[in-house]
């Protein structure tokens, strides 16, 4: 069973004519890491927040655990972590004290919150307006997976960590993972989706274009090829063709491309025209996003 | 909810202990100069009696008694303008801000992606809004009592206590005014303060000089303060028609406030 699901989600805001959201349907699986990408406005934190049912969708419906949000929402809730994606906590009072009161809320297991307050080294007595950002965020992630939940809802989780602080982050969410708690996370790191998420969706106007596995095997396995030609209309001739797509422009005659389908019919394609240097090269996620979101789209 | 209810008052400790105090202070400060007024009553009333009527009537909102006298020193100096001004600046500013600040600072989500529902969560504001106005609102209540005794205030306690839960109720309808302005939108939070800031003092200005004009007598009448008599409350005349008037615009409020809250996406 998915422990999230949407089907067809839609979300327009009041007096907007695009919707945030478009015909969105992603499934997450228990145990499963999601990188959620996309450019800023793509629409990430507006499904975040409709996962969330903070806002309502216009169309569409979710599922987590098998379970309506429409009608859902509480018993759904007892099981969710959630981190919002820039640490809004409470002013006037301590680290210490905003967790106690939503561990109040709902219970949550003691000695796992104190090994997560000893993991990211918060710093809980201070007022937190006097803490830096990293340290509010240490404690806005604490109070997200200290009841262990089963699905946990991630808005750019590191952003503000130091280093050190986001391999434990890193750390913590997998040992979740493998204790089953299925993850989404959105993020404008992509070596982080690539270093941690299992499956990776990319959202753009509120759609989601493109989904794949980040494993060895997976497409983002598969090669790039860098290429110069000798004149820069060459790169206009180039853009034309069916068999490639274009990933990056390095500068007037160099470019990077990845091939559709065939190589064969990409390598005839590229012949046609003066090249002065083929190489190949492993893509990375970067490159995989700025397929989606380079100059050719 | 308890938990709530218990975060939103512990948070705004300070808040009430100030309001409390400095709400306190005004009413002996105001209640220790009668003594004074009381051994000159005559040349007091009679300086009075000089003023124009419309200038008295702001201070007494067009009660008979002399302001000379207990019932008319406490209705002018305290219960119709001094103490309803004060509280409705507390009740207003907190009725417009207890959850539209946390909506505003996304310390909403905190609680709302724990399992708490939104109707009870505005349940737990509703609470902590009365909570927080009632324990200042219940200290003045005291401090008049004691400090009318102290200065030998010929005055019934019941009808003070009275005049006090009249008050209670007339100052949380109008915070109830702007709590529902946010609770239903986020666009129009800040409309909510501004009519019920508007609300309240057309109302005093306009009741304070209703008699002096019919036209303006009667669009006195539209508005809460019209009925808010507390010189006849003092006396022991209780007015049913005004809290019949408030406890139906609040229940509308809160009313409002839950469906409002229930449907709407969160800023």
């Amino acid at each position: 069973m998915d422990a999230i699901n949407t089907k067809s989600l839609t979300k327009f805001y009041p007096g907007q004519s695009k919707p945030a959201v478009n015909n969105l349907s992603i499934s997450i699986k228990q145990g499963e890491i999601y990188g959620f990408l996309g450019a800023n406005g793509a629409g990430k934190t507006t499904t975040i927040r409709l996962l969330m049912d903070f806002i309502k969708p216009t169309d569409g419906t979710i599922e987590i655990f098998g379970l309506d949000l429409k009608t859902n929402s509480i018993r759904i809730k007892e099981q969710i972590g959630y981190l919002a994606g820039e640490a809004k906590l409470y002013s006037g009072v301590s680290g210490k004290q905003i967790l106690d009161f939503l561990s109040s809320i709902r219970q949550v297991d003691n000695s796992y919150r104190k090994k997560l307050e000893k993991d990211f080294q918060a710093d809980l007595n201070q007022p937190i307006e006097e803490l830096s950002k990293g340290n509010k965020q240490k404690i806005a992630i604490i109070q997200a997976l200290m009841n262990q939940p089963k699905a946990l809802i991630l808005d750019e989780p590191t952003s503000g960590l130091d280093p050190l602080m986001q391999e434990v982050f890193y750390d913590t969410i997998e040992d979740l993972s493998k204790n089953g708690t299925a993850i989404l996370m959105s993020s404008h790191n992509l070596s982080e989706a690539q270093k941690i998420c299992h499956r990776i969706g990319i959202i753009k106007n509120g759609s989601l274009v493109h989904q794949q596995d980040v494993g060895e095997d997976s497409l983002l396995s598969a090669n790039l090829y860098r290429l110069k030609l000798k004149f820069a209309k060459d790169i206009k001739a180039l853009k034309k063709f069916n068999q490639l797509t274009l990933v990056k422009t390095l500068n007037d005659t160099e470019i990077i491309v990845k091939p559709k389908k065939s190589l064969n019919d990409f390598l005839g394609e590229i012949s046609k025209l003066p090249l002065i240097e083929f190489n190949s090269q492993k893509i990375d996620l970067e490159d995989e996003f700025l397929t989606f979101y380079g100059e050719n789209k | 909810m308890k938990d709530v209810i218990v975060w939103e008052i512990s948070r705004r400790k300070k808040y009430m202990i100030w309001w409390a105090i400095g709400i306190s202070l005004t009413i002996i400060l105001i209640l220790s100069i009668y003594p004074s007024i009381r051994d000159q009553f005559k040349t007091f009333d009679n300086l009075i009696k000089q003023l124009p009527s419309a200038f008295i009537n702001l201070q007494t909102g067009g009660a008979n008694e002399s302001i000379a006298s207990p019932v008319g020193w406490l209705n002018s100096q305290l219960y119709f303008v001094t103490l309803p001004i004060l509280f409705l600046i507390m009740s207003i500013g907190l009725g417009g801000s207890i959850l539209a600040m946390d909506e505003k600072e996304h310390t909403l989500e905190l609680i709302l992606a724990r399992p708490i529902s939104r109707a009870k969560l505005i349940a737990s504001k509703l609470i902590s809004y009365f909570l927080i106005i009632a324990v200042p609102w219940l200290i003045s209540s005291i401090v008049t009592g004691i400090t009318s005794s102290i200065i030998h205030l010929p005055i019934s306690q019941f009808n003070l206590f009275i005049a006090d839960i009249w008050l209670l109720i007339f100052i949380l309808a109008y915070g109830l005014i702007a709590f529902a302005a946010t609770a239903v939108s986020t666009k129009i939070k800040r409309i909510g303060t501004i009519a019920a800031t508007l609300i309240a003092f057309l109302g005093y200005l306009l009741t304070s000089l209703a008699n002096l004009n019919h036209f303006v007598a009667d669009f006195a009448k539209l508005l809460p303060w019209y009925y808010f008599t507390p010189s006849k409350l003092l006396l022991g005349n209780l007015n049913t028609t005004l809290n019949i008037y408030l406890l139906t615009l609040s229940l509308f409020m809160i009313i409002i406030s839950f469906v409002g809250f229930n449907k709407r996406d969160l800023a």
